[in-house]
């Protein structure tokens, strides 16, 4: 209850401030090693696992050492799906039945000290599958990329706006199948630029290839610039 | 459900700040700036505040808001202005390179305290 004697202390303080703490933390042990860090955000199933599974070849091919730290909230399928690629995986499982629906930077943390980081280059860290939270949480990341799939509808950027606007890169995935799809193509690219004109925007298939090269084009340049 | 984070987050802040003296005495009520773009459902977020609260200091401590607007700055005529649906279009010149420059707030503005006896 206020009362008479009630004083008003102005605080001003991000309530987040505890794992932005952190996160400025990780991105300075990040900067020191020169590791690139990328972010993937996405709902479920639009595809962050497979898209993973097709570059991991890639980015062996350009001799570009990658790592992956993978949140799931119950099982280490998509660990299991990526360990095939003798890669360093360390998988985040939040809960056995269900447990946190983003990843922090202090899971991000604990998740660094069980991988070897000697020799990597880039570290993607495949977010929990959710459009809203994660893109909430800093992790310390050099970039957030946002994927979203065709089957998904073109609607979503307008539904879930923060994760297209913090992101610095959108991937439009499952691109194949349009042609089965009663998609609009072109509303999807409207919407984006509505919610965030100034977001790059990739359109691929990973399963068939197509955009691949410019993705990895654009990892390179992130790579070159976490060098800096 | 990104809110048991944000609850909790506010629990260690203030507790942080009243360890560093920013204040003493029987907490109140914790007055909230939150901006429209951080979709804070404020019934989860109270409902998370008070089970995470309910058995340590901050138990029985008030969640108030301001909700912060969302508003940006059009880059190509300069015009700021406000927006209440998702689409920033500059309803001056009708472009959409809108810089947003407000909404996304998750603050603590300020404690309400009564001074011990």
């Amino acid at each position: 209850m206020t009362t008479e004697s009630t004083r008003r202390v102005g605080v001003v303080t991000n309530i987040l401030a505890a794992n932005d703490r952190v996160a400025d933390e990780n991105r300075r042990a990040f900067a020191q090693r020169g590791l690139c860090v990328i972010n993937l955000i996405s709902s479920p199933g639009a595809g962050k696992t497979t898209l993973l599974e097709h570059s991991l070849p890639r980015l062996a091919e350009l001799g570009i050492k990658a790592a992956v730290i993978v949140g799931d909230i119950a099982t280490t399928r998509d660990a299991d799906r990526l360990a095939v690629h003798e890669v360093p995986v360390v998988q985040i499982t939040t809960e056995s039945f269900g447990g946190s629906c983003h990843l922090e930077a202090s899971t991000i943390r604990m998740a660094m000290d069980q991988l070897e980081l000697e020799g990597i280059d880039l570290l993607f860290v495949e977010n929990i599958g959710n459009l809203v939270c994660p893109a909430e949480f800093d992790l310390g990341e050099l970039a957030k990329v946002a994927l979203l799939s065709v089957t998904e509808g073109e609607d979503k950027p307008l539904k879930y706006p923060l994760a297209f606007q913090v992101s610095d890169l959108a991937l439009v995935t499952k691109l194949d199948l349009v042609p089965y799809l009663r998609f609009d193509l072109e509303a999807l690219r409207a919407n984006m630029a509505r919610v965030n004109p100034r977001l790059p925007r990739l359109e691929l298939s990973a399963q068939e290839g197509s955009a691949m090269d410019q993705w990895m084009g654009w990892l390179q340049q992130r790579l070159a610039q976490a060098r800096r | 459900m990104h809110e048991a984070a944000i609850a909790q987050g506010i629990i260690d802040e203030v507790l942080r700040l009243r360890d560093e003296g920013a204040w003493s005495g029987r907490l109140v009520r914790i007055n909230l700036r939150v901006g429209k773009l951080t979709a804070t459902v404020p019934d989860y977020l109270s409902f998370c505040f008070q089970a995470l609260s309910s058995e340590g200091p901050l138990a029985g401590v008030e969640l108030a808001w301001e909700h912060v607007p969302v508003a940006g700055q059009c880059k190509g005529c300069g015009q700021s202005s406000e927006f209440s649906d998702i689409g920033f279009l500059c309803p001056s010149c009708g472009s959409f390179q809108v810089e947003i420059t407000q909404g996304r707030e998750l603050l603590i503005d300020s404690l309400e305290v009564d001074d011990d006896d």
